[in-house]
């Protein structure tokens, strides 16, 4: 089974929203800001897909908080099993969803069939299963169909959260529960188990509940690397509820005393083993709980194992991300009430940052800096703005700004415009000295970015030199040897440099080093400025001689800029304000009008 | 306590779905119902599920009640053709290629057997139907027409092991079908063979009949010159010849009704409901006539309340009373009848002739409407008129069912278009619920092919010269028959297959 695309009316924080889900993916790790409606959406696909009844809903359920408008999620699945396609089952009511999500009141040969299962709630809060097709031009007295109990538990998302608790114990609706009835006569097993446990003691557990418990100890050793030695059932007696009263031990101790990480891991253990193959899991925060290695290992089971038909994950952890391939991410947006579900256009070209700042995907706005200058100095600048004399009212972090390395002026261009595509705020930091990347410019500020651009065809070291006067420039060029690995052998290759690009050569009154001796050799402030500034920035097909070209160095030239009355005015100045305006504007959520809201068709 | 079925039954049940798609051919009354329901139980014993597939409402209840006796509760669905083809056609429109409203509609079953055929043979209506059955068995095939054959050619090549069962001598149609040709039938599904015809009808009621008719049965054949009065007639069988004794069938279906109660008797009369209705108005409301599913007596009389201004409703009460009632001399129609036809009461003549005193409540129960010319007078004229003690009920479904109709308008607000659907919503009722069970009745054998009676009188044999015919007649008895004639000799005739040969008619 598999679900092909989920439409969510006038639930919880959203409005409206509708996921088609690309075909050939089966795990989906759903990120987006905090209030991006993430967590909603594993709600809904959870509560539509519920076999429980007599759950009633809360006025609270209703966006808004508005009763007058009923809760719909509408959930299409399709790859349907044959006892659910049958007559008695869903094959009165099967509809059609062609591969773009696309669905249709029958299913013609040339799509594939599908259940759309709706969950209705209105205004009484008694939730309502049903079935839904898209209306058919003449037919007009279509009516819904129930979709039952016993059929929805075929097609169950288990949800693992805080709540897993219950999934640890012996009972009913629990998943240890139908792992058992799947075996043997529940009732009978459980209820002789639990008789016996309550007469006697763990040594009355019968023989088929101590082989299920060595199974879930195997397989929860297989997802989780959590060793248990001597998992059995065992009378849980902390509990006089219905929930049940056989747990799970690990020697004397009851399973539900372990930490979050492992009850979830068993939790997700027992869901695999109830459900081979055919169910959905939904864990909100996967990373809750786990330390990083037995998250990567968890995440590695989820992705590969054939046992669940469709993961889906939220995470805020970059260690997961970084486990993760791009191909797997779902940005989650919400504006005014409206949730976009967006995958990567282009994932491929956002790989390797993924691996490197997997950070800057959990961001609402990214700063992409054009190189390591530009990212050193923009984050000493933030220290600044966040913690320095003069604080601004809320931190970048808490506006979810990540400054990120760039790659280049194209490179970094071409992030920008994958990122905007899915929902981000981009803040672009770039040089102006690069045709190729002033014609992206233009593109990314009208797809909604910020371009923070030296004026003319300026990088920051040239347009920080043109502003200084020779005693500056002197203290640029030693700012520059501060941060050097080698201070002798960069002030001699660092004066040559500056030689090359026309400083005068060393005398006895000349030294390339310090600026106010070049007038002497006829050099004027003017043409100072451009040597000094055209030496720190380095040959365009060598950068990495460039000397501020490294975080720590960048940060360096940083303070320098911070410091230098100089830099006060002009257009460094009114380049870092504009700079700073970008980064601390309020969230201002993805112009609504962007015309590219849906992804291109993927065979397009 | 379920039924033990016999080893030879077990053994042809097994060879039948082992041959699948194959066909069973069996004479009437031999145990068709019983091979269908042990087939059906072999293959829910192997873990598979069976589709039944049958004509009639009627025809569900007999499999179903068969079914239960042999133990079978769950695997199986029994249903009519024109179920589960509305239940296709409603269910995928756009595969169907036509829409289908929400009530089922009689009228249309072609429409939806039409659509379901085309809805067959798609992809995913194909995995649905495969999903859901290993086997199709399909009763009373003879009843099939081409569509319908159509439609389960497509189900074969979907669900692969269809399984079909009946009777071509058994086949009698309506008015505009076709039938398949059988051997075109046998092509398809190959007959299976071996199994042995058991007259379980017959036993404990009349065995010798049971053997007659198997032992008559090849020799019905068309150009044969039956000499009625010249045949060795078993036990419970004998022929009267009636020739200028208009009052031979009276008195044949008189002298019936000294059978016991619970004994059914059936009066089978010729192909037109008039010829019923004459011989019910002769005796005195002992015996009912039955309306054929779909209605058409009942639909034409409310069409003519359709069209009446409410000042001719009580002439209209007073012309259906008489063609439901026997004795309806005493309702005159010079005096009486004239003052309904002019929309004046009738009362005064109770005072002028003492002669209409036996029918004083249905008069006076006209002359309510008379005066408040409302359906729901009319309804309410009708529960009390049968009460009247001079004229006898013999229609009593058709008149039941037109007093619902009106009825069930007058509570939609008198709206009178509503007349047609109130009764086809009455017709379905009896469709899910059966027939009020009358032990004398008189029919046609197109209403009665596939119901058992225990006595039957045969109005006129000469009207049944058509094969089929002639052996649906015979073989509805259980116990015994009454075959009457004017004259002595029959000349069977083929019987006809679609609506070109039926021209003569």
């Amino acid at each position: 089974m598999r679900i092909r695309r989920i439409d969510i009316e006038n639930f919880r924080g959203i409005k409206s929203a509708s996921w088609r889900l690309p075909l050939g993916r089966r795990f989906f790790a759903l990120i987006g800001p905090g209030d991006s409606t993430k967590t909603t959406v594993l709600t809904a696909l959870e509560r539509a897909l519920h076999d429980r009844a007599g759950q009633s809903a809360v006025d609270t359920d209703f966006y808004d908080v508005d009763v007058a408008h009923p809760v719909r999620i509408r959930v299409a699945v399709d790859e349907l099993p044959d006892e659910l396609i049958a007559m008695d089952a869903f094959g009165g009511f099967l509809a059609g969803i062609d591969d773009n999500g696309e669905w249709m009141h029958d299913p013609v040969d040339e799509v594939q069939r599908c259940v759309i299962v709706e969950f209705l709630v209105e205004a009484d809060l008694e939730p309502v299963w049903q079935s839904y097709r898209p209306p058919l031009e003449g037919l007009d007295d279509e009516e819904s169909r129930p979709v039952r109990a016993r059929h929805r538990s075929r097609m169950t998302a288990y949800r693992i959260d805080d709540r897993i608790d219950a999934h640890l114990r012996w009972s009913r609706s629990s998943s240890l529960g139908k792992l058992t009835s799947s075996r043997d006569d529940t009732r009978s097993t459980l209820t002789l188990a639990g008789r016996a446990a309550r007469d006697a003691a763990a040594s009355a557990i019968t023989d088929a509940l101590k082989t299920l418990a060595r199974e879930v100890q195997e397989q929860v050793q297989a997802i989780g690397t959590t060793e248990f030695a001597d998992l059995k059932p065992g009378l849980d007696i902390s509990l006089t509820n219905s929930q049940g009263n056989l747990a799970l031990f690990e020697g004397d101790v009851p399973l539900t005393n372990f930490g979050l990480g492992t009850r979830r891991l068993t939790g997700a253990a027992t869901q695999q083993l109830a459900n081979q193959g055919s169910a959905t899991l939904l864990i909100d925060e996967v990373e809750h709980g786990l330390e990083p290695h037995r998250l990567v290992h968890l995440l590695g089971h989820l992705r590969t194992s054939e046992a669940f038909s469709q993961v889906f994950v939220t995470t805020h952890s970059p260690t997961a991300l970084q486990h993760l391939e791009p191909e797997e991410l779902v940005m989650v947006r919400s504006t005014d009430g409206v949730t976009e579900l967006r995958p990567l256009d282009n994932p491929d070209e956002l790989r390797s940052l993924l691996k490197s700042r997997p950070e800057a995907f959990l961001a609402r706005r990214i700063v992409i800096n054009e190189g390591k200058t530009e990212y050193g100095v923009v984050l000493e600048h933030l220290d600044e703005w966040n913690l320095g004399t003069d604080p601004e009212p809320a931190p970048s972090a808490a506006l979810g700004v990540v400054p990120i390395e760039g790659n280049g002026g194209t490179g970094s261009a071409t992030w920008a415009q994958q990122f905007l595509k899915v929902g981000y705020d981009i803040v672009l930091f770039i040089d102006s000295d690069d045709e190729a990347a002033n014609n992206l410019a233009s593109t990314i500020e009208i797809a909604g970015g910020t371009v923070v651009r030296w004026s003319g065809a300026h990088s920051i070291e040239t347009a920080i030199c043109a502003q200084l006067d020779e005693a500056g420039l002197n203290a640029f060029i030693q700012a520059a040897l501060d941060v050097a690995d080698d201070r002798e052998a960069s002030a001699q290759s660092y004066a040559a440099k500056l030689v090359t690009k026309g400083a005068p050569t060393a005398s006895e009154d000349v030294d390339p080093l310090n600026v106010t001796t070049w007038a002497e050799a006829g050099v004027d402030l003017e043409r100072a400025r451009e040597i000094v500034g055209l030496a720190a920035k380095g040959k365009t097909i060598d950068k990495d001689k460039a000397w501020f070209k490294r975080v720590d160095k960048g940060r360096r030239l940083g303070r320098f800029i911070l410091d230098t009355p100089a830099l006060q005015i002009g257009e460094v100045k009114a380049t870092f304000d504009e700079l700073k305006a970008a980064i601390y504007a309020r969230p201002k959520s993805p112009p609504a009008a962007t015309p590219n809201h849906q992804p291109e068709q993927p065979n397009g | 306590m379920a039924e033990e079925l016999s080893d030879e039954l077990k053994a042809d049940a097994a060879r039948f779905v082992d041959a699948l798609p194959a066909s069973v051919v069996m004479p009437a009354g031999s145990g068709k119902t019983h091979v269908l329901a042990a087939a059906a139980k072999h293959v829910v014993v192997g873990g598979g599920k069976v589709l039944v597939i049958t004509h009639t409402n009627a025809g569900v209840q007999a499999v179903a009640s068969r079914l239960k006796r042999f133990g079978v509760t769950t695997g199986v669905h029994v249903t009519t053709i024109t179920s589960l083809a509305f239940w296709l056609a409603r269910a995928y429109p756009v595969l169907g290629e036509r829409i289908v409203s929400r009530v089922m509609v009689p009228d249309d079953s072609q429409d939806y057997v039409q659509a379901a055929t085309r809805a067959l043979v798609r992809t995913h209506v194909k995995a649905v139907m495969r999903a859901s059955y290993t086997h199709v068995l399909v009763d009373e095939y003879q009843d099939c027409n081409t569509q319908h054959h159509a439609m389960v050619l497509n189900l074969k090549a979907a669900v692969g092991s269809v399984g079909v069962l009946g009777d071509p001598l058994q086949a009698i149609f309506g008015f505009s079908e076709q039938l398949p040709d059988w051997d075109a039938v046998l092509g398809e599904f190959p007959e299976c063979p071996d199994i042995t015809p058991e007259p379980w009808r017959w036993a404990g009621h009349n065995e010798d009949l049971g053997a007659w008719l198997l032992e008559i049965r090849p020799h019905l054949t068309a150009g044969r010159v039956l000499q009625l009065d010249n045949i060795k007639y078993p036990s419970g069988v004998r022929f009267t010849d009636i020739s200028g004794n208009y009052r031979g069938l009276a008195n044949a279906a008189r002298s019936a009704l000294s059978l016991p109660p619970d004994e059914t008797v059936l009066v089978i009369s010729a192909r037109h409901a008039a010829s019923g209705r004459s011989i019910a108005g002769q005796l005195d409301g002992r015996y009912t006539i039955m309306e054929e599913v779909a209605g058409s007596f009942i639909g034409s009389w409310l069409a003519k309340l359709v069209d009446a201004e409410p000042e001719y409703y009580a002439s209209w009460l007073f012309d259906f009373t008489k063609k439901c009632h026997a004795g309806n001399g005493i309702l005159d129609p010079a005096s009486l009848g004239k003052c309904y036809s002019r929309g004046e009461t009738g009362g005064h003549l109770l005072e002028s002739s003492a002669k209409r005193e036996p029918v004083r409540i249905a008069i006076d129960a006209m002359d309510r409407v008379v005066v408040n010319p409302t359906l729901g007078e009319l309804a309410a004229a009708m529960d009390v008129i049968p009460s009247s003690a001079g004229i006898r009920l013999h229609s009593h479904e058709a008149w039941y069912d037109a007093k619902t109709a009106i009825r069930g308008a007058a509570a939609e607000g008198s709206d009178k278009s509503l007349l047609h659907t109130e009764l086809a919503k009455a017709r379905d009722s009896l469709r899910h619920t059966g027939r009020r069970e009358r032990r004398r009745i008189i029919s046609r054998t197109l209403l009665v092919k596939g119901l058992e009676y225990d006595h039957v009188i045969i109005a006129d044999a000469g009207n049944h010269a058509e094969v089929n015919d002639l052996y649906v007649a015979l073989t509805r008895a259980r116990k015994s028959i009454n075959i009457l004639a004017s004259g002595r000799s029959l000349t069977l005739v083929e019987s006809p297959r679609g609506p070109k040969a039926h021209k003569k008619f």
